[in-house]
């Protein structure tokens, strides 16, 4: 991993795919340099899986070009490890054996790939499941054994396509660790993700994509201010509240969308507005039975600038 | 770290494949067990085509003529010969249960007047009902009757040749009797006719004699009138020539008298003048003698008159022109010769029968076709083919569907090289397929493995390549992981059964052999039969592996070039 920094290690330059009448990627264009965690969300079926596919040189796009440590991404697939969001692994086939052929077909030499191999079931805690097969670990530890076989080579370039769907704490964790190991590496990781919180936790930066098309760029910070940054906070209660309520938070905004009958949600411009607004309450003679506060996520951001939630589909 | 080339793809997928079926206990079910239950129940099952052991049929006959013609077959249907027969009487009782019993696929009938028939010289035929569903084996089984009939009827043609010759002996013996007979008639006949000949002589003789006899009074007649005319005549002559003489005599006589008085005068003389015989005086003179008429008359030719014979016409009996003995030699002769041709005639011989033997079409193989030996490679290609197809085109389906098809790829593994390796780990599985079904057979069934053992690795292999090549070009046919299965055994089963696997090429129309020209199976399958069945030499097998082979990779070309493009 002794690239010049100055390369991105991975460069998509203006990527264009269609399958039939639907678009699938609009002019992506994104860099990731080594030693970055790039975070890639949105919603299902906003083209991530198809970027990725594109970015592993699986799929070919209609128009555009990968480059990957300014080479033609074709020239440099022994870099590129990728961690499907399905299993891709031979179930009949224990885990050791899994990750040596994947080690062997990604270029490692029979010695290099003993050594890799060892360490890196080590690293994702399968050591002592090697010789179990594949189908006879639990869902977690298929999901770390995936992990190991994108990584087993040492990538500079790793593709990671929500791995952590459907998998244990601890799982996740071992594989979070490794993402982080990477990036420590030098490794440049594109981690597809549905999760914000893993997102804010190991991305550098987040890429928001929808419709096939890249919206955002930036930090989770940078997302976030772009995206407004304040705090919600919602109420659940028993009485009635006026009209213009509440009247003595200065910045504070009531969601229309989130008014319902016993619940409300307000917008402020800070935590230390929430004890005003609980006073108010009780001085308009409401019970207050519960309250939830949440702090601006990339969530809120993603909403904030496509009005749709990560959860919404593309055709919703 | 650098990607791996076009080899290195092909040697890691083949050895991850060999992995890959070494932990699929139902494929190897399928490649190894399956063959041989198939192998076993197939070659037990059909072996009877080939000429196989199978259970004693007994087939029911039924006889409306009453004897000896279904004795005759009963007495064919021997232990050792396969069949049996079984008298019954209900013709329609035995053709309802023709087809609920299943046991024969036919049932014979001895139509009325059958033995009669064969007996007057005309043809005759037995009446087979058979059972449609099971035509098959009843043409099986028709062979075998035929066999039987042909033993049968050369057996009666053998006694009737027998009992010909012992005729034509009684014939001939009986000839040769008659021949004695008739040449006794013939000597009593010509005896009879001898003595008719000398009857008839005799009696012509009798006649003649007669005739003679009267012949001879009437001419003694008619001589006795001319006779005594003449006498007359003669007499009256003689009286005149009698008076005549009488002068003469008379002269004679004196003469004689006067001689012998002269005589003895003479002699007196001669006494008295003893020495003066010469004065003796003169003699006496003699009388005279007859006048000149007289004489003349005495000269005068006696004249007979002429006899006049009146004498009757001599009539002669009719004498036969020919003898009867010319004509009984006659007869004789011709009925020598008719006999003599008899005797000599070719007799009319009974036409030998015309019977097959089967003799080897090559120097050295057997007659004796061990039904394995057809079915063990035959299903061995079926299951090869299979396995080759599922192992190839699924197995890609199932690395796209597991998603490591496209991990590797994105590791840049060369997308070809994993398509040729997955066909070389094929193949290399499909060649220890077909040793292993071989073996089994070999020892299990007693399979023949040609003069070179080694050489059946030729076909095996080659057959291995085209099933491979071939499961990746149904992998790119196919649309969807569950369209290979379908895909790929309609295809397994149609190479199989039109390449010659289950049955023999002969038993396909000629289009259908016209197509099977094409199929790596067809010539899979005749190298094995040259090699295994035929006993042909180990060079049997070149050309059939170069157009398997040929096909094999014409086949992978078109399948990593269909892979390719689809990736694309």
């Amino acid at each position: 991993m002794t690239e010049d920094s100055n390369l991105p290690a991975l460069e998509a330059v203006d990527l264009h795919k269609r399958y039939g009448a639907r678009l699938a990627l609009v002019g992506v264009s994104l860099a990731v340099r080594p030693g970055e965690v790039v975070g890639l969300l949105g919603p299902n079926g906003a083209g991530k899986t198809t970027l990725l596919a594109i970015l592993a040189t699986v799929m070919r796009p209609d128009s555009g070009r990968v480059l990957i440590r300014g080479a033609p991404s074709e020239t440099q697939r022994s870099v590129i490890g990728l961690v499907p969001q399905a299993l891709a692994l031979y179930p009949t086939l224990s885990a050791g054996q899994n990750v040596w052929h994947f080690a062997r077909m990604l270029g490692l030499s029979r010695r290099a790939a003993q050594a890799a191999c060892r360490q890196v079931l080590m690293d994702v805690g399968l050591a002592e499941r090697a010789n179990d097969p594949a189908h006879t670990l639990s869902g977690g530890m298929q999901r770390r054994l995936n992990l190991a076989c994108g990584i087993v080579h040492q990538p500079a370039v790793l593709l990671l396509d929500e791995p952590t769907v459907g998998v244990d704490l601890e799982s996740r964790e071992h594989l979070l660790a490794q993402v982080r190991r990477l990036r420590e590496a030098g490794s440049a990781v594109i981690y597809s993700t549905h999760y914000m919180e893993e997102a804010e936790r190991i991305c550098d930066r987040v890429f928001l994509i929808d419709h096939g098309q890249l919206i955002a760029d930036g930090t989770v910070e940078e997302l976030i201010v772009l995206a407004g940054g304040r705090t919600r906070i919602d109420l659940t209660f028993r009485g009635t509240l006026a009209d213009g309520w509440p009247r003595s938070v200065s910045g504070s905004r009531l969601l229309p969308s989130a008014r319902r009958e016993g619940s409300i949600s307000l917008e402020l411009d800070s935590h230390a507005q929430v004890g005003d607004v609980l006073a108010e309450m009780r001085a308009a003679g409401t019970r207050v039975l519960d309250f939830n506060l949440h702090s601006t996520n990339l969530a809120d951001a993603f909403a904030a600038l496509t009005g749709r939630t990560l959860q919404d589909s593309p055709d919703a | 770290m650098h990607e791996p080339g076009f080899l290195r793809a092909i040697g890691l997928t083949a050895v991850n494949e060999a992995r890959l079926l070494r932990h699929d206990p139902v494929a190897l079910l399928m490649m190894l067990v399956a063959p041989v239950v198939i192998i076993t129940v197939a070659g037990y099952s059909l072996g009877a085509l080939y000429g196989g052991n199978r259970p004693i049929i007994t087939v029911p006959v039924v006889d409306h003529d009453g004897g000896q013609v279904a004795a005759e077959l009963m007495r064919e249907g021997e232990p050792g010969s396969g069949l049996r027969f079984e008298a019954q009487t209900d013709l329609e009782a035995v053709r309802r249960g023709l087809i609920l019993s299943g046991t024969s696929p036919l049932a014979i009938e001895v139509p009325t007047g059958t033995r009669q028939r064969i007996l007057d010289g005309d043809d005759a035929q037995l009446v087979l009902y058979v059972d449609p569903a099971r035509r098959l084996a009843a043409n099986a089984l028709e062979l075998e009757l035929g066999v039987l009939q042909r033993r049968a009827a050369a057996r009666v043609r053998t006694q009737t040749r027998r009992e010909l010759m012992i005729s034509v002996r009684d014939l001939r013996h009986q000839l040769r009797r008659l021949a004695a007979v008739i040449r006794q008639e013939r000597r009593r006949i010509r005896s009879r006719l001898a003595q008719a000949e000398r009857d008839s002589i005799a009696a012509g003789q009798a006649r003649l004699k007669t005739i003679l006899e009267r012949s001879k009074h009437e001419t003694e007649t008619a001589l006795h009138l001319a006779q005594t005319g003449a006498a007359d005549d003669l007499r009256g002559q003689l009286e005149s020539r009698a008076a005549a003489f009488d002068g003469v005599r008379v002269y004679l006589q004196t003469l004689a008298t006067t001689r012998q008085r002269w005589e003895d005068w003479l002699v007196d003389l001669q006494t008295l003048a003893a020495s003066h015989g010469a004065k003796i005086p003169p003699p006496p003179e003699l009388p005279a003698p007859p006048s000149e008429a007289e004489l003349a008359k005495l000269t005068q030719p006696l004249v007979l008159p002429p006899m006049q014979l009146s004498l009757p016409p001599l009539i002669i009996p009719n004498v036969p022109a020919s003898s009867p003995r010319d004509i009984t030699r006659g007869d004789d002769d011709s009925l020598r010769t008719v006999v003599r041709q008899l005797r000599a005639a070719a007799l009319p011989t009974l036409p030998g029968a015309l019977d097959l033997v089967e003799r080897p079409a090559i120097d050295g193989a057997s007659m004796t076709v061990n039904a394995f030996n057809e079915y063990v490679p035959g299903f061995g290609v079926t299951f090869l083919l299979i396995g080759m197809m599922m192992g190839v085109a699924l197995t890609l389906y199932d690395e796209r569907d597991w998603g490591t098809l496209e991990r590797i790829q994105a590791g840049g593994a060369s997308l070809a090289g994993i398509l040729v390796g997955k066909v070389f780990a094929r193949v290399v599985v499909g060649i220890v397929q077909m040793i292993v079904l071989f073996g089994v057979g070999w020892l299990l069934f007693d399979i023949s493995l040609g003069r070179q053992p080694a050489i059946l690795l030729l076909p095996m292999a080659s057959m291995a390549l085209a099933g491979a090549s071939l499961g990746l070009v149904i992998a790119s046919i196919a649309t969807a992981h569950d369209s290979v299965m379908p895909l790929g055994t309609m295809t397994s089963l149609a190479l199989s059964a039109i390449g010659g696997c289950w049955w023999p090429l002969d038993f396909e129309p000629a289009w259908m052999r016209t197509v099977a020209d094409w199929l790596p199976t067809t010539w899979t399958m005749q190298a094995f039969n040259d090699l295994m069945i035929r006993g042909a030499p180990p060079s049997a097998a070149i050309q059939p592996f170069l157009i398997t082979t040929s096909i094999g990779f014409v086949l992978l070309a078109v399948g990593v070039s269909a892979g390719l493009r689809r990736r694309a």
